[in-house]
């Protein structure tokens, strides 16, 4: 059920490509899915960091993944994907609206202060 | 007479103790200076190590656990937390580092850079740095070397006038013995020539006239020694110059030295011109007599004394054994005598260089061996009256 409804906002999404409704359809298809049976956002787009060491890469390896999916391609541990799947395929146009809204949204830059 | 010479060696010796033993002290306070610093640059160099291992440990808790804000604890250092790609994720630094240094000083700051293997938090280089402190060791080393140094300086200044005292003592004595001498030489030589002056009047047998007169000649060099002798030891200090007649003066010594150039057979030739300097008179008579008299005294026998005074200079040339290259430089030099034949006590050129110095006038000499010599004595504008 999730999957499907997940497919319907991102085929909407696609369909009329509206940027306007991007953070709202982010919030709705991708932090909802994954606060519930996936792995959390935050902790993936630290592991990313952690991984390729730079939001910049990270943002590129990412979206690398996303447009073909794979074992290797991933950053997950391969009982993680074993337990929760590859994410499905996303298009570059998608692709190119979610993932810096993504990025914005846990920016480490934003949290870190000096004292 | 000996003060000079004697604080002049003395100041010499004192400037080059005081001198190798600043630079002594400037030597060890520098390298002092050096060790402290990099002890110091060591031990803040450790203490940036723990803190960064400590802000390693924050940035990995932090990555593992959600968190809204990370809050870190500068304790002083500035800091600069960078990604892969040397972006700053945040930075206090606004310029760009040298990524190819790990540690390094730039203006009294000592930076260190520390690069992560796991990228917590995506962070995978922080640059710290701080400004290292180099007044405390400047102060520090002040306090030691400055009262360490004045002290070496009076036990330099004790100890060189310990050892020079004997020297002191036995300059005194001779100056002691040169001022008594001169003092009791005035009055024989004055009888001597006053009773050859009476011999010479009365004595008219040609071969008796010979004898009476190289007494004359005799006490005559001994008056001019005497008179320099007194100019040397009892010059009255200060002095007030007024215009003197220098074509009056020449003719003067000329005629006080008359009996030296006939019994040398000399010939004179003189063409003075009439001029007025501003000086004490007594100095130019010693200046005249002692150059005159060294004419006299190292000219062939039936020479030639050429004597030239304009506006601009007083020329005085002979046609005597002249002077060597070598000699022309030691002739500055006090008890330099030209031959060691002719008598003297080698001041003349000593009171002649003093005359100049205490006038500004310019000695020049021209002079070849065999060639005769040729003494020019030039003064300033401001010294004609």
């Amino acid at each position: 059920m999730a999957k499907i409804s997940y497919r319907l906002v991102l085929g909407i999404l696609l369909l009329f490509n509206m940027p306007a409704f991007a953070k709202e359809s982010f919030e709705h298809a991708c932090v909802t899915c994954h606060s519930t049976n996936i792995p959390d956002l935050e902790m993936i787009y630290f592991r990313y960091l952690q991984t390729h060491g730079s939001t910049k890469r990270s943002q590129k390896a990412m979206r690398l993944y996303l447009l073909n999916p794979t074992i290797q391609g991933s950053t997950l541990p391969p009982q993680v994907l074993k337990s929760f799947g590859l994410h499905p395929p996303l298009s570059p146009a998608l692709l190119d609206q979610m993932l810096p809204l993504y990025f914005e949204r846990y920016d480490v830059k934003k949290r870190i202060q000096f004292k | 007479m000996y003060e000079k010479p004697l604080k002049a060696a003395l100041r010499q010796f004192r400037i080059l103790y005081l001198g190798s033993l600043l630079l002594l002290f400037l030597l060890l306070a520098f390298l002092a200076f050096t060790i402290e610093k990099e002890r110091l640059i060591s031990d803040e160099t450790r203490n940036m190590d723990r803190y960064l291992s400590d802000l390693e440990q924050t940035l990995k808790d932090h990555h593992f656990r959600h968190f809204d804000e990370l809050v870190i604890n500068t304790k002083g250092y500035r800091i600069g937390l960078y990604d892969i790609d040397h972006l700053p994720i945040i930075t206090q630094y606004s310029h760009n580092l040298p990524w190819s240094e790990i540690t390094w000083m730039e203006k009294d700051v000592l930076y260190s850079r520390h690069d992560f293997s796991l990228y917590f938090l995506g962070v995978t280089s922080i640059v710290i740095s701080k400004k290292i402190e180099t007044t405390p060791i400047l102060i520090r080393l002040t306090s030691v070397f400055v009262p360490l140094l004045w002290m070496m300086a009076l036990v330099g200044y004790l100890l060189s006038r310990i050892a020079l005292k004997p020297a002191r003592n036995a300059f005194e004595t001779v100056d002691t013995f040169i001022k008594h001498a001169t003092h009791d030489l005035n009055t024989p030589i004055a009888a001597i020539l006053s009773n050859a002056r009476i011999l010479e009047e009365k004595i008219t047998e040609p071969s008796l006239q010979r004898f009476v007169q190289r007494i004359s000649i005799g006490a005559k060099t001994l008056t001019g020694l005497y008179e320099d002798l007194v100019y040397l030891n009892f010059r009255p200090h200060p002095l007030i110059p007024k215009p003197e007649g220098i074509k009056a003066l020449i003719h003067e010594q000329l005629s006080l030295l008359e009996t030296l150039i006939e019994y040398k057979k000399l010939s004179v030739m003189t063409d003075l011109s009439e001029i007025k300097l501003t000086i004490y008179a007594d100095d130019f008579h010693r200046l005249l007599n002692n150059l005159l008299t060294n004419a006299i005294k190292y000219n062939k026998p039936k020479g030639l004394i050429v004597l030239t005074l304009t506006c601009e200079y007083l020329s005085i040339k002979d046609s005597g054994i002249g002077l060597s290259e070598v000699e022309k430089q030691k002739i500055h030099e006090r008890y330099w005598r030209g031959e060691s034949f002719e008598t003297g006590l080698g001041i003349g050129m000593e009171i002649v260089i003093r005359v100049c110095k205490t006038y500004n006038l310019t000695l020049e000499i021209h002079s070849a061996k065999n060639q005769g010599s040729e003494f020019i004595i030039r003064w300033p504008k401001s010294l004609i009256a």
